[in-house]
């Protein structure tokens, strides 16, 4: 519903909307006899020549019902044909209506109320086709139905329950004795509601709310009044009032199956009127936008006008900057997950039809269709990464190439064109169809002087998708020998590192996509996610080590997480107006810095909560200490290792200090005016802030030498400090030791990139924690430029030349080796971490080492100190030389031999078994043989090999075995079960993976020895191998 | 064609004899194996259950019956030790002929008896098969197969005519096989000892004819 135009209390404003309405409307036509538009968008607009107002969707008739507010008529719209019917004309402005529950009643508010008996409600019975009008003595703002057949109805002045098949009204309330208006400035007293926006829940036991309240005097305020009403209930109406800057636009509500949340303006509340998301970049412009919520899918679709268009002389213009977008964004965060291109703006109320396939809004020319459902029959692009990290290759430095894959969601052909600006950067192809791989190449030499990781885009653009896709982004990194670190991709917006005390994993808010990232720190490996409020800033963990609490910048919430389950527990709400930026949890109370979002006792900035996690709230602590609780919104905490203490740190240079054993503050001090990047609690009585050094009073004691003005991460590390700075002429970025005893540093090393510096633009990075150091005391870990560095812990340490001492095949480490097979090289000093390699084609560098036979680049699968794992290229034979690459040099030659085929049965561990298992699997219950899984008679077996030789169709080295065709074994091997011979149905590579073989076989239904330990036997050309199962009748 | 003949057989006393046939339950209690390897050692076997059993009894003689006896005993498998125990789904169907040597004679409402008998008995592993080790994977291993095993029977009752041609009877069998190793596996680097008893009480009715 949008009713802004026609408040009471101004006819002016009024005027002045339907004259900018009528405008837009002129340019969108001129538009579009000009000539058709060259992009596709998504849906389809029925204009209704005029200003629509509300809309009911009638599924049973097949119609939809528009307010058709200026002609004063109920436009009817077939959902079929899409076409305009036979409307319905009404004595006075239709504003809203709604439909009943069981299709007969449709109900209809006269907002045309400036003289006295205007006040009206209209009852269309669509069975009967007769209708009724009556009387109200207030203006009727809004209407919607509850599941009991009753239309509730807000006034002016009072909600109202209405019986449509008797005419008859109850009051349920006044607005004066249910409602605390919002506090308005003199001489404005708010007296009653001037707009509102109805919506009822699918289940039809809720209707929310949102309203807006007037009074003599009163200017266009940032204040209105959320509520909703449950028939049944204990207390039926309930409601918040609340100021918003910006304004709450668009002012529509929409709410869910259940009426748990509702979506307004910008916002997304529980029915306890706390903020949980927010749409982000909202310019608040109360005309433009809508939303539809599809529980079961956990969608919303909406619009909400972008900062922008703020300034735009014509909201909603079709030529504004971005131009209309729908956004599909997940329910619970509002993390918009898809763009997608509208015709014209959404004005008002939107719906979806109860099998979620097709939204109805209100648009600028009336009524826009939009077939949610069927997204996948639109021509849309997505591509298969986000970020494409090149790393300088220690075998090849000429070029790097990586390929991505541009596709279409739902299958279809799509065109799409591609750009760059990036020098250096060639792509295979600038146009193409999907699906499409595209190879991009960098021409390392553009990259031999950069220190550090260079960043650019590849834009991805398209007249036929209907959606947006972000730009590419490419980092380039080429590091040299002495730069240290190994490179993790990790897109997106990293804010915050936390590592788990107790669990090998840590921690990653990445802001952009509202989640926390959980990595295990033995390979670095992303291994969950946890889907966080909107924008999630700092964590804690608490004290137990069994929570990890999460801030976030735009939702008045904090997620707390079981880090046991890694399950979302519950919410922390914090005060109305308060967001978590920055927690610490100590052996005292959890505290958090919230930002505020308007003025509280004195303060407009932000304060102190104490959160009681384990009951879900935060409460302002009434003082700091003898400080008056009020800090600087980008005030970071951290706590000490050991619970005593909490450190806070200010932009301006104010520093706090919290007891844990008083549970107050007992230290604010400014000898500073301005501090930034690394902070952290080094012990009870030793803290860091930026380049400097703070006793147990918080006075600054001393600055850290080294003229490194950038800090970026600081640890208590074993009995040193270790810091991370910024880039200087000298390189992306240092690491080093340091002394909190006199600010001494040594053993600085260049890093690989640059480690994530702060900046006052992105919320929490004004400090920065980037740097921890591993549980297991294996690694350094800091978040940089493309996602992760991992440092070993002695990275300063003088490494020796690589050297290779065996090469073996990777299944059960034996000498033979076939090409095309997994095969293993141990050796010493080989690469500095663990690292594995995630997705295919493997790749030719991993971590930082590369790996050559006989000049011929390895895919890698895993590198290590000691163990490197790849594949065999297909192409080797004879008595080749393997030559490893790493930061520290080149390795000896190892000459080994390669036989043509040399099957080895893998081996893996099975829960609960001391020794590994052969990888044979019994098709019975697609589980490992073991001992309590024999193998049976008549059984299916697939046997995983590595070793069998090249293969029928040709695969490439390092790429993924192919389903269709199979990869067949050139070389048919022999399976004997006791010495009886198997037959084999299939042998060849394993789809879908590098290097892994699967032989099926056949085991016959009797004949065949039984026993703990029968031999299997594998041949093939020369050689074959034996491994023991059990097998039983 | 071998079924055929037996039955040719018992038709043929049947002529001759007074013959009694009739079923009961009762329930099944194991002494199990001991299972050991270098480090410790366990029980294997089977776990407490319901029987069932159908027989046919031939009165040959004054105080000598012979019995056609057939009894499923629904005991679930187990290996135990140290206060772990794994466990499997199990059954067990026995067909054995007994003597009974009773000592009153045929017109007592009263007859206390002994039994001894052979035949034998098929277990089964009914369970779960999953690759995770269970509970004491280094002492023995239970599995979804069956095996056949010779069977004694030993054991005694009394037999109580409560009506015309009607008998109630109460009596205790210990049914002792070797312990079915495909079943009940010991893994390499055990042992297990080689008989398992299951003492069976049970109370049944039969009908003479």
């Amino acid at each position: 519903m949008r009713l802004v135009c026609l408040r009471r209390a101004s006819t002016h404003e009024m005027r002045s909307r339907l004259l900018r309405w009528t405008a837009a409307a002129c340019i969108a036509y001129a538009f579009l006899i000009a000539g058709p538009a060259v992009a596709a968008t998504f849906g389809t607009v029925v204009p209704l020549g005029g200003h629509t107002s509300d809309l009911a969707l009638d599924e049973r008739r097949g119609v939809v019902y528009v307010a058709h507010f200026t002609a004063k008529r109920i436009d009817v719209v077939s959902t079929v044909t899409r076409k305009s019917q036979a409307p319905i004309t009404v004595d006075k402005q239709p504003a809203s209506l709604a439909l009943s529950p069981d299709g007969r009643y449709l109900v209809v508010t006269h907002l045309m109320a400036a003289e006295p008996g205007n006040n009206s409600v209209t009852v269309l019975d669509l069975d009967a086709n007769t209708r009724q009008t009556y009387p109200f003595t207030s203006v009727p703002l809004g209407v919607a139905f509850t599941a009991d057949g009753k239309a509730f109805i807000i006034t002016t002045a009072q909600f109202i329950q209405f019986d449509p098949s008797t005419g008859t009204s109850a009051v349920l309330g006044d607005v004066a004795a249910t409602v605390t208006l919002p506090p308005q400035p003199a001489p404005c007293e708010p007296r009653q509601f001037i707009r509102a926006s109805l919506s009822a829940s699918g289940d039809g036991t809720r209707v929310w709310g949102i309203a807006d309240a007037d009074g003599e005097g009163c200017e266009a305020n940032e204040s209105f009044v959320l509520f909703h009403y449950t028939p049944g209930a204990q207390v039926p109406l309930a409601a918040s009032s609340w100021t918003a800057s910006p304004p709450e636009g668009p002012r529509v509500i929409a709410t869910d199956r259940t009426g748990a949340f509702a979506t307004t303006g910008w916002s997304l509340f529980h029915h306890r009127f706390f903020e949980v998301a927010e749409w982000i970049n909202s310019s608040g412009l109360f005309e433009i936008g809508g939303y539809a919520i599809d529980s079961a899918r956990n969608k919303i679709y909406g619009q909400v006008a972008k900062k922008a268009l703020m300034g735009t002389t014509i909201p909603g213009s079709i030529n504004s900057a971005d131009g209309p977008r729908l956004l599909v964004a997940d329910s619970d965060n509002l993390t918009v997950r898809e763009e997608l291109k509208l015709q014209e703006h959404i004005s008002g109320r939107a719906v979806i039809d109860s099998r979620g396939d097709v939204m109805y809004a209100v648009s600028q020319s009336g009524l826009m269709i939009l077939p949610v459902g069927s997204l996948a029959a639109h021509h849309r692009l997505t591509a298969s990464q986000e970020d494409i990290l090149f790393r300088g290759n220690w075998c090849d430095r000429r070029s790097m190439t990586q390929e991505i894959e541009i596709s279409n969601p739902g299958g279809g052909e799509t065109p799409f064109r591609l750009s760059t600006t990036m020098p250096g950067v060639v792509l295979s192809a600038t146009s193409g169809v999907t699906p499409a791989r595209i190879t991009v190449s960098i021409d390392s030499s553009v990259y031999r002087n950069t220190n550090g990781t260079a960043e650019g885009f590849i834009n991805v653009n398209s007249d036929a998708a209907i959606n947006v896709l972000p730009p590419i982004r490419v980092l380039v990194n080429n590091k040299e020998p002495d730069q240290r670190g190994t490179l993790f991709s990790v897109p997106g917006r990293l804010i915050d590192l936390q590592m788990d005390p107790v669990r090998n994993r840590f921690y990653v808010t990445r802001q952009d996509k509202n989640e926390v990232l959980v990595f295990d720190s033995s390979n670095f490996r992303q291994v969950a996610t946890l889907r966080t409020a909107t924008t999630p800033t700092n964590m804690a963990i608490t004290r137990d080590n069994r929570y990890l609490i999460v801030g976030a910048d735009n939702a008045q919430v904090a997620n707390l997480y079981d880090l046991e389950t890694l399950g979302f527990v519950r919410w922390i709400v914090f005060p109305a107006g308060h967001y978590p930026r920055s927690i610490a949890a100590s052996n005292g109370s959890i505290l958090a810095v919230s930002r505020l979002a308007g003025e509280v006792e004195d303060c407009s900035t932000a304060v102190i909560d104490r959160i009681d996690a384990a009951n879900g709230f935060a409460t302002p602590l009434s003082a700091m200490g003898v400080w008056k609780n009020c800090v600087d919104p980008n005030t970071a905490l951290a706590s000490s290792p050991a619970g005593g203490k909490i450190l806070g740190a200010q932009p301006d240079g104010t520093v706090l200090l919290y007891d844990a054993q008083l549970d107050d503050f007992v230290a604010a001090r400014r000898d500073l005016e301005k501090l930034q990047g690394a902070f952290g609690a080094l012990s009870d009585e030793e803290f860091v802030i930026g380049g400097y050094i703070f006793n147990a009073s918080l006075v600054p004691t001393q600055a850290f030498s080294g003229g490194m003005s950038e800090t970026s991460g600081v640890i208590s590390s074993r009995w040193l400090a270790m810091r991370t700075t910024g880039a200087t002429a000298a390189g992306a970025g240092h690491v080093e030791h340091a002394s909190t005893t006199d600010g001494a540093t040594w053993s600085a090393a260049r890093l690989a990139e640059a480690p994530i510096l702060p900046d006052a633009n992105v919320v929490g990075r004004t400090f920065t924690r980037t740097l921890a150091f591993t549980r297991d005391n294996s690694a350094y870990v800091l978040l940089s430029r493309s996602g992760l560095t991992v440092l070993p812990p002695d990275y300063d340490a003088e490494v020796g030349l690589p050297a290779l001492e065996r090469v073996v095949n990777a299944a059960d480490f034996k000498p033979a080796v076939a090409p095309g097979g997994l095969i293993t090289v141990f050796g010493q000093n080989m690469n500095p971490v663990n690292v594995g390699a995630q997705g295919t084609p493997l790749p030719t560098l991993l971590g930082d080492s590369c790996l050559t036979i006989d000049g011929q680049l390895v895919p890698l699968v895993f590198v290590s100190p000691g163990q490197i794992n790849g594949q065999l290229p297909f192409g080797s034979s004879g008595t080749p030389s393997a030559v490893l690459h790493t930061p520290n040099g080149v390795s000896n030659a190892l000459k080994f031999t390669v036989q043509g085929t040399a099957p080895s049965v893998f081996t893996v561990p099975v829960e609960g078994w001391a020794d590994e298992v052969p990888s044979i699997v019994r098709a019975a219950n697609n589980e490992t043989v073991t001992l309590s899984n024999p193998v049976h008679f008549d059984d299916w077996l697939s046997i995983y090999v590595t070793g069998l030789g090249a293969v029928s169709p040709v695969v490439a080295t390092g790429a993924a075995a192919p389903a269709d065709p199979l990869a067949v074994a050139n070389t048919r091997p022999e399976v004997t079960l006791g010495g009886i011979r198997l037959p084999v149905d299939y042998a060849g590579l394993a789809p879908g993976s590098v290097g892994v073989y699967q032989i099926n076989v056949k085991v016959p239904f009797n004949d065949v020895p039984t026993g703990m330990q029968i031999p299997l036997t594998i041949k093939q050309g020369a050689y074959e191998t034996t491994v023991s199962v059990r097998v039983v009748r | 064609m071998k079924t055929l003949v037996l039955c040719l057989a018992l038709g043929g006393v049947a002529l001759a004899q007074q013959w009694e046939v009739g079923g009961g339950g009762g329930g099944a209690f194991h002494k199990n194996a001991t299972v050991k390897n270098a480090s410790r050692s366990g029980d294997a076997g089977f776990k407490i259950g319901p029987a069932f059993s159908a027989f046919a009894t031939q009165n040959m003689y004054e105080h000598l019956s012979g019995e056609l006896r057939y009894t499923f005993q629904l005991s679930d498998m187990k290996v135990s030790s140290g206060g772990a125990e794994a466990t499997f789904d199990g059954q067990s169907h026995a067909i054995h002929y007994d003597l009974l040597i009773h000592a009153k004679g045929r017109s007592s409402a009263i007859r206390p008896y002994v039994i001894a008998g052979g035949g034998g008995k098929y277990y089964r592993g009914t369970g779960k098969e999953s690759a995770v080790a269970p509970p004491n994977a280094d002492l023995a291993i239970l599995t979804k197969t069956s095996q056949f095993q010779p069977l004694i029977v030993f054991g005694g009752g009394v037999r109580v005519r409560v009506a015309e041609d009607v008998y109630f009877r109460i009596e205790a069998r210990d049914y002792l096989s070797p312990i079915p190793k495909d079943i009940i596996a010991p893994v390499p680097g055990a042992s297990m000892s080689r008989w398992v008893h299951a003492f069976t009480p049970m109370v049944s009715l039969s009908f003479g004819f």
